[in-house]
C-alpha cells in the first residue's frame, strides 16, 4: 500500500499537533508495517506566516518521501480584517468570501496541487481540513481521499467551501467522538465511512533522573505539570493564575512546572517553573515524577500530552470546555475536568490529598492508553481502515463522482 | 486496586457538592473568582450551540463589570509612578464611563438571564411530552443465533448500491454479515457499550441516536437502511420525523427494512419496560406499509410465525 499525505508543514522541526500526527502515522506505516508513504507539503516552518524556509524538492525523512513546494502566497495582511469580519457569523458568509478566507489564510500552493494530481499513491490523506491544499486538493486527486479533519469548534468550520470539501471526501479519520459529533453537526457527512483513531502514544523513555533535577528544583519538592506549548491561547496564563491563587489559599511547597516551547509571559514566581523545550527523555522523567498532569487548553482536537501522562500512570486534570480531552477522561476514568477556579481548587486538593485516588485514576488511564492508543494496536487499525477505503474505491464510485453525477 | 474500590461518579458528586458548599459559605472571593472565570472563558470554544447557555451566561456576568482602576504596573522604573499619576488625574472621568458601561452591560446580562429562565421553563414543560433519545427494544431477538428476519435482510440488501445503515446494530452482527456479502454497511447504536469491541475491531459502528444521525446524513446518499428495535418506543411525532428523514436520505432504488414487535404482542406483562415508560405502542405493519407507500415506496410485509414480530421491506423505485 502506498499512502500520500497532504499537509501544510512537515518535518521533525514542526511542533504542530496535526502535522506531527501526520508524520507519526506516515513513519509508523513505513517502519512498522512496511508500507510506502509520501508527503506533499510546503517549505514553511512558521504557521503564522507560511514563509518558505526549507529547501524545495524531494528528500527522505525516516523512510518517508517528502516533496516540498514553494507557496505562491503565505498568510497575507488582509487575512486579519476578513477574519474579523467573518468571525461573528461565519454561516452568513458567502461562498466567495469563504474561498477568499481560505486563500488569505494561506499557504496558497498551486505547484503542490499540480504535483498531487500526478501522484501514484493508492489513497490520499489530507491532514488537517483548514488549509488551501485540502479545500482545493480533494477535487484534484483520482484516488480515494481520506480527511483527518483535526477540527475545532472554530468559525472557519462553518464557512461554505469547507462543506464542499468535506462532502468530496471518501472517508474520515477522527481523533475523538467529540470531533466527529462536531463535524457532523455542522456538515451532513454522517454516512461517509469513518474511524475514530486518535493518536498513538510512544513508550516512555526516561533517563531515570528525578523530575525535580530535570526542572532544576530542590530535591523532593512536589509538583504538578503542564506539558505542551506555553501559550495564552492554550490556557497557560489562565493555569498560571489559577495555580497562584491556589497557592495563596493553600500554602506549601507545591510547584507547577510548564514544559514546552514558550510563547507566553508566565508570571515570575518561585512556584512556577518553566523548562522550555526539553528532549524526549527529560520530558518522560518530568512527567513520571509529577503528582498530577494538567491540560488547561480548551482548543484541543486530541491532546497527546494527556495520554502521555497516563502512560506513566499520572492522573490528569483537563479544561472542562474541551470536548476531546473531557471525552478521553470520561472513557478512561483517568482524569477530572475543571470548569472554574472553584472546581480547579477542589479537584487539585482532592487529588493531592488522596494517594489512593491518584493511583487509581493513573492506573485507569494507563490501561486505557495501552488498549486503544499503543502504536502497534493503533497502526494495525489504521492499516485495516485504509485498506477498506482503497477496496471500496475499487468497487464503488468515489464521493466526488457521486457529487458530480448528482450535479452538486 | 480494583475499579470497585473507588467510584468516579461518587468522586465527581463529592467534588460538585464541595464546590457548591464553598460558594454558599462565601469561601471564595467572588470578585477574584469572577476575574479568574473571565480568564477561563477567554479562549473557551463557542458555547451555547450545544446548550451550554449557563456557562456562557457566567462568562457574560464575569465580563459585565468594567474596572475603572487601570493597572499601573510597568517594566520601566518611572512608568508605574507616571501611570499612577495619570490614573489619579483621570479617575473621575474613567469611573463615570466605567459605571455607565457596567450598568448597560449588567442590564443586557440581566435580560439574557430572563431569557434563560424562560428557556429553562419551556424545556421543563417539553420534557413532559418528549424524550431525548429513543430506547432500543430488544424483545423477541433470539440472542443464541441470527433472528428469523436476518435472511430476509441479507436477501433484500446484499445487492444494494451505496451505503447501508443498520440502526440499533448492537455488536455489529448484521453489519458484518452484509459486508461479508459485498455490501457497504455501517451501524449505529445509542448504547456505546454494545459497539465498543466491534468498533475497536474495525467495523464502522458509531454510538448515535437514529434521528440525530439521519439529520447529519446528506440527502439521497443511503442505498439501504435496516431499522430494528428502533421504532417501537418512538413517539408519533418522532415516527413521522423518521419517515421524512428516510424519505430524504434514501436514494432512488434504495431499500428500507423495518423490523418491529407486533403491537398485538405487547399486551399484559409482555410489554417491555421501555415501551411502558414511553407510553406508546408499536405501529402495525399495515400502517407502516401505508405511510411508506404514500412516500412512493413499494412495500412487502413478512410476519413471524408466532405473530409477535414483523418485517416491512420497502423499495424506492428508480
Amino acid at each position: 500500500m502506498k499512502v500520500a499525505y497532504v499537509t501544510p508543514r512537515y518535518g521533525p522541526e514542526i511542533m504542530g499537533g496535526a502535522e506531527g500526527a501526520a508524520r507519526s502515522l506516515a513513519e509508523h506505516l513505513v517502519a512498522d508495517l512496511g508500507h510506502e508513504a509520501e508527503v506533499f507539503t510546503t517549505c514553511a516552518v512558521d504557521h503564522l506566516t507560511w514563509e518558505d524556509v526549507l529547501t524545495p524538492g524531494t528528500e527522505v525523512i525516516n523512510g518517508v518521501t517528502v516533496h516540498r513546494f514553494r507557496s505562491a502566497e503565505g498568510r497575507v495582511p488582509e487575512f486579519f480584517s476578513l477574519d474579523a469580519e467573518l468571525r461573528a457569523s461565519p454561516q452568513s458568509a458567502t461562498y466567495e468570501q469563504g474561498l477568499e478566507w481560505v486563500k488569505v489564510n494561506g499557504p496558497v500552493t498551486p505547484d503542490l496541487l499540480d504535483a498531487l494530481e500526478h501522484c501514484d499513491a493508492d489513497v490520499v490523506s489530507f491532514y488537517p481540513y483548514l488549509f488551501y491544499m485540502t479545500v482545493h486538493g480533494v477535487s484534484r486527486v483520482s484516488q480515494p481521499a481520506v480527511l483527518h479533519p483535526a477540527a475545532h469548534d472554530e468559525p472557519a468550520l462553518y464557512l461554505k467551501p469547507y462543506a464542499d470539501a468535506f462532502a468530496m471526501m471518501d472517508a474520515f479519520c477522527y481523533h475523538t467522538r467529540a470531533e466527529r459529533r462536531l463535524v457532523e453537526s455542522v456538515i451532513p457527512v454522517a454516512e461517509t465511512p469513518q474511524i475514530i483513531l486518535g493518536l498513538g502514544t510512544n513508550r516512555a523513555v526516561g533517563r531515570g533522573r528525578a523530575g525535580t533535577t530535570v526542572a532544576g528544583m530542590a530535591e523532593g519538592r512536589p509538583y504538578v505539570i503542564s506539558v505542551g506549548r506555553v501559550d495564552e491561547q492554550k490556557g497557560s496564563i489562565m493555569l498560571a493564575e489559577f495555580f497562584l491563587e491556589y497557592k495563596k489559599r493553600n500554602p506549601g511547597p507545591l510547584a507547577l512546572v510548564f514544559v514546552g516551547p514558550v510563547s507566553a509571559a508566565i508570571p515570575d514566581d518561585p512556584d512556577l517553573v518553566v523548562t522550555g523545550i526539553v528532549d524526549e527523555e527529560d520530558k518522560w522523567d518530568l512527567i513520571g515524577d509529577a503528582l498530577v498532569s494538567i491540560s488547561p487548553s480548551a482548543m484541543e482536537s486530541f491532546s497527546l500530552v494527556v495520554l502521555e501522562a497516563w502512560v506513566k500512570g499520572i492522573p490528569t486534570m483537563v479544561n472542562g470546555t474541551c470536548g476531546p480531552t473531557v471525552e478521553n477522561c470520561e472513557r478512561s476514568g483517568g482524569g477530572l475536568p475543571f470548569d472554574s477556579f472553584a472546581t480547579f481548587e477542589v479537584i487539585l486538593r482532592r487529588l493531592l490529598d488522596d494517594d489512593a485516588l491518584r493511583a487509581e485514576l493513573g492506573e485507569r488511564g494507563r490501561r486505557y492508553v495501552e488498549r486503544t492508543f499503543d502504536w502497534p494496536v493503533l497502526i494495525r487499525r489504521y492499516e485495516r481502515f485504509l485498506n477498506e477505503v482503497i477496496e471500496r474505491g475499487r468497487t464503488t464510485p468515489s464521493a466526488k463522482a457521486v457529487r458530480r453525477l448528482a450535479g452538486d | 486496586m480494583s475499579d470497585q474500590a473507588i467510584s468516579l461518579d461518587e468522586v465527581r458528586a463529592e467534588i460538585a457538592a464541595e464546590v457548591r458548599t464553598r460558594r454558599l459559605t462565601g469561601d471564595f472571593d467572588a470578585a477574584k473568582e469572577r476575574q479568574l472565570e473571565q480568564r477561563f472563558y477567554q479562549y473557551a470554544p463557542v458555547q451555547g450551540r450545544t446548550g451550554a447557555l449557563g456557562d456562557t451566561l457566567r462568562a457574560v456576568d464575569a465580563s459585565a463589570y468594567v474596572d475603572p482602576a487601570v493597572p499601573v504596573l510597568s517594566n520601566q522604573p518611572a512608568g508605574a509612578y507616571l501611570k499612577k499619576a495619570m490614573r489619579k488625574a483621570g479617575y473621575w472621568y474613567i469611573d463615570w464611563i466605567a459605571t455607565q458601561t457596567t450598568r448597560g452591560l449588567s442590564t443586557i446580562a440581566r435580560s439574557l438571564h430572563l431569557i434563560d429562565d424562560e428557556l429553562v421553563e419551556l424545556r421543563e414543560r417539553l420534557d413532559l411530552v418528549s424524550v431525548d433519545s429513543v430506547p432500543v427494544i430488544e424483545e423477541g431477538i433470539d440472542q443464541a443465533g441470527d433472528p428469523w428476519w436476518a435472511a430476509i435482510a441479507v436477501g433484500a440488501l446484499s445487492s444494494t448500491t451505496g451505503r447501508a445503515l443498520v440502526s440499533a446494530c448492537g455488536d455489529g452482527w448484521l453489519v458484518r454479515q452484509l459486508n461479508d456479502l459485498g455490501a457497504d454497511a455501517y451501524g449505529i447504536d445509542p448504547r456505546p457499550g454494545k459497539i465498543l469491541e466491534a468498533e475497536i475491531g474495525g467495523l464502522d459502528l458509531r454510538d448515535d441516536d437514529l434521528l440525530d444521525h439521519l439529520r447529519s446524513v446528506a440527502d439521497d446518499r443511503l442505498g439501504a437502511a435496516v431499522l430494528t428495535g428502533t421504532t417501537e418506543a418512538m413517539l408519533p411525532a418522532q415516527r413521522l420525523q423518521l419517515l421524512d428523514r428516510l424519505d430524504a436520505v434514501l436514494a432512488d432504488g434504495a431499500t428500507l427494512l423495518l423490523h418491529s414487535i407486533h403491537p398485538d404482542a405487547v399486551s399484559g406483562d409482555g410489554i417491555p419496560a421501555e415501551l411502558d415508560l414511553a407510553g406508546v405502542r408499536p405501529m402495525r405493519p399495515r400502517t407502516w406499509a401505508t405511510l411508506l407507500a404514500e412516500r412512493g415506496f413499494v412495500t412487502t410485509v413478512d410476519v413471524a410465525e408466532a405473530g409477535h414480530e414483523f418485517v416491512v421491506v420497502a423499495v424506492r423505485p428508480r
